[in-house]
This record gives C-alpha cells, sequence and structure tokens, in this order.
C-alpha cells in the first residue's frame, strides 16, 4: 500500500447519493434538454421567434443564460440547505391541474443561486386603461404596459426594488411556519390567512380567496425557493382548480394555464411555461359576460376581456440588487 | 493502485458518442448522468459531506450539458472532464471543505467505528490515521489538493488529472508531488527518496 491507498482507504467509501437527490438532479438536467430543445430548429413548421424570452423563464433556465447554474432541489436539510424530494419530470403533456401544479412544483424547487445571491425578475404587466371610465369593456380595448423590475436574495431575506433610479430593500421573512412541510398543511396555513378562512374552508368564496392568497405568495416571492414547491402544490388542492385546455399566450411567451373561476365570469389564471411547467405569471380573463349595477349605472365586461395579464418576460441571478443581468 | 484505463464495456457507446449524439438530441446527455452521477456524487462527498454534494454534483451536470458543444470527442471517456467540473464546483465551497478536514483531524480515531469487522488489516490501519490525513489535507495548497484527490479518490491518473484541471501533465505531476510530500510526512514518512517510481500512475 503506498500513501495514496492509504488517503483513499483512511476515508470510508461515500453513502449512495439519495434516491431524492438523484431524481431532482436528473430531472434538472431533463428539464434544461427540455429547455434546450424548445429553442433547436424546427424546420418541419414555422416558429415565432421568440427570442431570449423563452430561454429565461424561470429561474432555471434563466440562470443557465446568466452564467451561472441552477439546482434544483427542494426542502432543506438541517443545515438550511436545499434538499430534493420529487422524483423527475414524466415526459408528455399534463392531464389536469394538479399534473401541471406538480410540474410547476418540481421546477419551483431549487436556489437559483447561492443564498447570498439575488434573482433579478422584470414582470410586464397589461392591465385596462380605461376601465375605470368605461361603461363596457371589450376584448379589443387597449391594455396598459407597465414593467416592474425586483430583486429578491436567494435565501429568502431581503428584497429590493428601483423606482426612478433609487434602489430601496426591505427585510423578508418567510411567514410559512416551518412545520408546514406538505401542500395540505400549507393550504390549511393559508386558509388561516384570509376573510372567514377559520370559520369555513368550503365557502366558495373563501376559497377564491385563498387561491388570490397562493398566487400572492409566487408573485410576491413571500417564500424562498425551496419552499415555493409546497404553494403549487397547496394550489392544486383548492376546488375548482382545473387546467384550461390549449396554450395562452403569456405576452409572447406560450404558456399554459391553470385557472378558476370566480363569482362565475371571471377565471383568475395561474401561467405556468409550456414547456418547463414554470411559473410565468397570472392572468385573469372574463369567460362570460358580465354586468354589474352600481349606485352609478351598470357596467359589463365582455366575455373574453382581460382584466390583468403579467408575466415575468426576464428572471436571471445576479450577484446584488440594483445589478441588472 | 494503478490507473484503471475504461474502455467502454463491449458494445457500449462511448461517453465521446453519447456527448456528440446529445448536441442533436439534448435528452440523451442524461445517458452520461447515469454513468457517472454517483461516482461524481461519491468524489463531491469525501470532499464536502452529502449535503453539498447534492448540489455539486447535480451543477456538475448541468454545466456540463451547457459545454457539451465544447467537449473534444477524440476523448471517449467523459470522466476526466466531469471530475474538471466537479473540481472547480468543489473550489467555490473551499472554505466548507477545509473545515470538514480540520473537523475530522479533531475528532480523528473516535470515527472509526468500534469494533468495525473489516477483515482487512490494511484498511484497519488506514482509517485510523484519518486524522492526521485530515489535518494534512486542510494544509495543502487548493490547487496541489485537486491533483491529489482526483489522484486518490477519483482515481484518474496524474495525466487524467491535468486534463481535468486545464493544466499540463508536467504541472500535474509537480503538484501531485508536493501534496504527497505532506501526506507522506503526515504518515510519519518523510524520507524523500521513497516517493520514487510510483509518482507516475
Amino acid at each position: 500500500m503506498n500513501d495514496l491507498d492509504i488517503l483513499h482507504d483512511a476515508w470510508e467509501a461515500p453513502a449512495p447519493p439519495s434516491r431524492a437527490a438523484h431524481d431532482a438532479a436528473r430531472a434538472a438536467l431533463l428539464a434544461r434538454a427540455a429547455g434546450t430543445a424548445a429553442l433547436a430548429p424546427a424546420p418541419a413548421r414555422r416558429r415565432r421567434r421568440l427570442g431570449l424570452r423563452v430561454a429565461v423563464v424561470g429561474a432555471v433556465a434563466a440562470a443557465a443564460v446568466a452564467g451561472v447554474t441552477v439546482v434544483q432541489t427542494g426542502g432543506s436539510d438541517g443545515h438550511g440547505r436545499p434538499r430534493p424530494v420529487i422524483p423527475g419530470i414524466p415526459p408528455g403533456p399534463v392531464a389536469n391541474a394538479a399534473e401541471a401544479l406538480d410540474r410547476a412544483a418540481l421546477a419551483a424547487q431549487g436556489t437559483a443561486a447561492r443564498p447570498e445571491q439575488w434573482i433579478y425578475t422584470e414582470v410586464t404587466d397589461r392591465y385596462p386603461g380605461t376601465a375605470h371610465k368605461a361603461r363596457v369593456e371589450r376584448p379589443t380595448d387597449g391594455l396598459r404596459t407597465r414593467v416592474v423590475r425586483s430583486w429578491w436574495r436567494a435565501d429568502g431575506k431581503e428584497a429590493a426594488e428601483e423606482d426612478a433610479g433609487r434602489l430601496t430593500t426591505r427585510p423578508l421573512s418567510d411567514p410559512v411556519p416551518a412545520d408546514v412541510t406538505d401542500g395540505r398543511t400549507m393550504l390549511h396555513w393559508a386558509y388561516g390567512q384570509v376573510p372567514g378562512g377559520r370559520e369555513d374552508e368550503r365557502d366558495p368564496v373563501v376559497q377564491g380567496e385563498v387561491f388570490g392568497r397562493l398566487n400572492a405568495m409566487v408573485r410576491e416571492h413571500e417564500v424562498p425557493a425551496r419552499r415555493l414547491s409546497l404553494v403549487f402544490k397547496a394550489i392544486a388542492l383548492i376546488p375548482g382548480v382545473k387546467l384550461v385546455p390549449g396554450r395562452v399566450d403569456a405576452l409572447g411567451h406560450p404558456a399554459i394555464a391553470v385557472g378558476r373561476v370566480t363569482e362565475g365570469w371571471l377565471r383568475e389564471e395561474v401561467l405556468l411555461d409550456a414547456r418547463t411547467y414554470a411559473y410565468v405569471g397570472e392572468r385573469s380573463i372574463a369567460i362570460k359576460d358580465h354586468t354589474s349595477t352600481g349606485m352609478d349605472g351598470t357596467s359589463t365586461v365582455k366575455k373574453g376581456t382581460i382584466q390583468l395579464i403579467a408575466a415575468r418576460t426576464k428572471v436571471a441571478v445576479v450577484d446584488r440588487p440594483g445589478q441588472r443581468p | 493502485m494503478a490507473a484503471v484505463t475504461r474502455p467502454p464495456a463491449a458494445g457500449r457507446e462511448s461517453d465521446a458518442g453519447v456527448i456528440g449524439r446529445s448536441r442533436r438530441e439534448p435528452e440523451a446527455f442524461a445517458a452520461l448522468f447515469d454513468r457517472h452521477y454517483t461516482a461524481v456524487h461519491g468524489y463531491a462527498a469525501r470532499r464536502l459531506g452529502p449535503a453539498l454534494a447534492d448540489d455539486v454534483a447535480a451543477e456538475t451536470f448541468l454545466i456540463a450539458f451547457d459545454r457539451r458543444d465544447r467537449y473534444d470527442t477524440a476523448r471517449p471517456d467523459a470522466r476526466p472532464w466531469l471530475y474538471g467540473i466537479a473540481s472547480n464546483l468543489v473550489a467555490r465551497h473551499h472554505r466548507a471543505e477545509v473545515r470538514l478536514y480540520r473537523a475530522l483531524a479533531r475528532s480523528g480515531a473516535d470515527e472509526v467505528t468500534e469494533g468495525h469487522a473489516d477483515g482487512v488489516a490494511g484498511r484497519l490501519d488506514a482509517r485510523a490515521v484519518r486524522g492526521p490525513l485530515a489535518r494534512a489535507l486542510a494544509g495543502i495548497a487548493d490547487g496541489d489538493r485537486d491533483v491529489l484527490l482526483l489522484v486518490a479518490w477519483a482515481q484518474l491518473s496524474v495525466q487524467e488529472a491535468g486534463e481535468a484541471l486545464g493544466v499540463p501533465a508536467g504541472t500535474a505531476r509537480s503538484r501531485l508531488h508536493r501534496a504527497r510530500k505532506k501526506i507522506r510526512a503526515a504518515l510519519g514518512d518523510t524520507d524523500p527518496t521513497s516517493l520514487g517510481e510510483d509518482l507516475d500512475r
């Protein structure tokens, strides 16, 4: 035995990687490969040039473009480091909302970076410009556009926004207790956060509120990335959440929608990347004509009118807030 | 412990073949993952412990995938390439690595399982010196340690270790030589001539 043999044998053979670590790593690789396949030339059909936006949806793909790698993992171990818990993305389309949100949960599992790095998110918001004056809102009405840029620390401890050239940061803390570890307990906790939630989780109005609350948690980065998968799993458990057939145009980004109809006329949707199922944004759309009557008269929203659409048009990992990729 | 040349199993496509194919069919890259993930993970786990190993191993294959277009397909075995990526990722955690070695150095023989019925006297003796070896590893320069552990733990040849780290073979050789002197000193062997012939593996 020479010194190298001794050096080898002095350490026990390491334990094999956990099934969960293996599966998550493999899924992350396949997700990246699938994202690349989406960009590959497809001579058999005409493709819209979607440019960099297709590549940058979701922290996973975006970080690759920014030259930083992403590890898809979820949950955390005793050191607070991410640990994978979900097996790989199966091939083929999803059959229902639960499957789509499962994949969104998988895509969400991950710190895009080291805990002290920041995730830059650019969200484009489009909303009716004249809604407050109009008596009738139509699908063809113009939408206003607003771009919001923000930065989120990967460990969930701080957020920053830029307004008129000035950067403001604020501390964040994960509002969700540590003993919430699955979709069901996350949903139950979320009910406790909305009016009427403690009294009756079966009230559709309350269910609408909790759907909105959970969506806001995703949109506003209220939980650290490693806990985000629990939010998607919770959304999937709300009654009435359904996969919308076909594709949705998330401001030029092909997406699928998982939505819930509220008050019988407005479908509120979570938008997921059509290929990687990463969270892209949200949309609210009238699925039938709706007239409401107020003291100053009636107003109508026509079927097909978008009330709100917001999509993450750029996501990337950077080293400090205020920095653009 | 001679370095083993690893021709592909009869009929099995080489790593280079898989990578070449993955340039047109990206998902085919998963075959490389299936072949080497466990080994890469084990190497990272020896250096950083299991939790960081999960991250390093996963990132290694993502980076490798991103760089597959640049892989030199004249090299049938992708292990040097993969271990090179892994070594660079391990290097980002070098403080954690050094802390781990220092902790092992302090706990030393306590970590050896009592009553471990290994049956191989040499191996049992090896475990008993882990403490001093860990202390030595903590004190070896990063670049030297990378070569040393690619040879000792990833079982690459010194030439392959040089390829992995992107340094000339001569540089890799001299780094290994420096590192082994410190290891030998930790083992109580300070005779410089004993390094001799088995330096080249």
